[in-house]
């Protein structure tokens, strides 16, 4: 139940996510959806697995990042992408870096840096905000890892109860 | 952007120059990002080994099969532990990983039966060091989970070849 629930969560995210970047707003707030749709959707496949409580898995920040880090080694999910197992590798290390790049962007994990919620200050005493920051992670959204990355995130939310859940 | 330098880069990856979206070369290095396609066939991993599998859905069989596999695609893989006690017809695999990201517990996920291994699968990555803290009791195992009547694959035991 709290994996389907992490799931529903993750879609309409994903929804806010792609809507949002469609209208001429701050980058930091699709941002902010797209970082709760790799988080919640990590936390669905944590909770899937059955070796963590609902409760730990609220407190993971990096699942998805562990969940790309496995996902290689599934068949299906290679028979899916209609890759061969190191092609499919090759295409999930790829997307490693900014995985954890959009990871980061949650206040979390941020160290007091660049995030896509609150102000923070930079070593040279500067006050920044989210709204008026450029996020390094919004131009590789635009690379073909960025492309990618957001294929796989769309993927795996429409096969998750296929190929990742008991139910 | 066809400079001597990125075409030597290109021939070293093994791929098209046309395949090349982004080059750049600051001092002594190069930074190069390629474009990957989909292959022009489907995947065929294992499908000798797939047809045999289908026939008998042996566990063992299929826990070998996933090991060669994972051996195959991770190069970063030490071991492959087997738990069976208590797993039923589930499989239960604990992998060293030297490319592992350290989390301090055992976060398995879960794999779907498929045609090469009809089992449910729950696979959890883990460091050489987690491994050896999951060995001295530092780190639990999940609830259920116990190394008693554990099996262990090394690499060297098995002829890991690239099948992509």
């Amino acid at each position: 139940m709290w994996a389907e629930a992490y799931l529903e969560q993750a879609r309409s995210d994903w929804q806010v996510w792609e809507l949002i970047r469609q209208h001429e707003l701050p980058n930091c707030h699709a941002l902010h959806y797209l970082q709760m749709t790799c988080e919640k959707l990590g936390k669905a496949f944590l909770i899937a697995g059955g070796t963590i409580s609902p409760q730990k898995a609220k407190a993971s920040h990096h699942a998805f990042k562990s969940f790309l880090q496995v996902a290689s080694r599934n068949p299906t999910l290679r028979n899916l992408f209609k890759m061969r197992s190191v092609q499919l590798q090759a295409h999930i290390r790829q997307l490693l870096p900014l995985a954890e790049s959009i990871e980061r962007l949650a206040p979390a994990l941020s160290q007091d840096g660049p995030n896509v919620e609150y102000p923070w200050e930079s070593p040279d005493r500067r006050i920044h905000t989210p709204v008026k920051y450029t996020f390094p992670a919004l131009r590789e959204l635009q690379r073909p890892a960025g492309t990618n990355l957001l294929k796989v995130v769309d993927l795996v939310q429409k096969e998750f109860y296929r190929l990742f859940t008991e139910i | 952007m066809q400079t001597a330098t990125l075409k030597k880069a290109t021939q070293e990856l093994g791929v098209s120059p046309e395949d090349v979206v982004f080059y750049n070369k600051l001092g002594n290095k190069a930074f190069i990002e390629i474009n990957l396609k989909l292959p022009a066939s489907p995947a065929t991993d294992g499908a000798e080994t797939a047809a045999k599998i289908a026939e008998n859905h042996d566990i063992e069989t299929a826990v070998k099969f996933l090991a060669q596999d994972n051996f195959a695609v991770e190069d970063g893989l030490e071991r492959i532990i087997w738990l069976r006690e208590g797993a039923g017809e589930k499989i239960r695999l604990i992998e060293v990983n030297r490319n592992g990201f350290p989390t301090g517990r055992i976060e398995a996920f879960y794999f779907a039966p498929f045609a090469e291994v009809p089992f449910k699968t729950y696979l959890a990555d883990v460091t050489p060091e987690e491994w050896r803290q999951i060995l001295s009791g530092k780190i639990p195992l999940p609830e259920g989970w116990t190394l008693e009547e554990s099996r262990e694959f090394l690499r060297s035991e098995f002829e890991v070849t690239s099948v992509g």
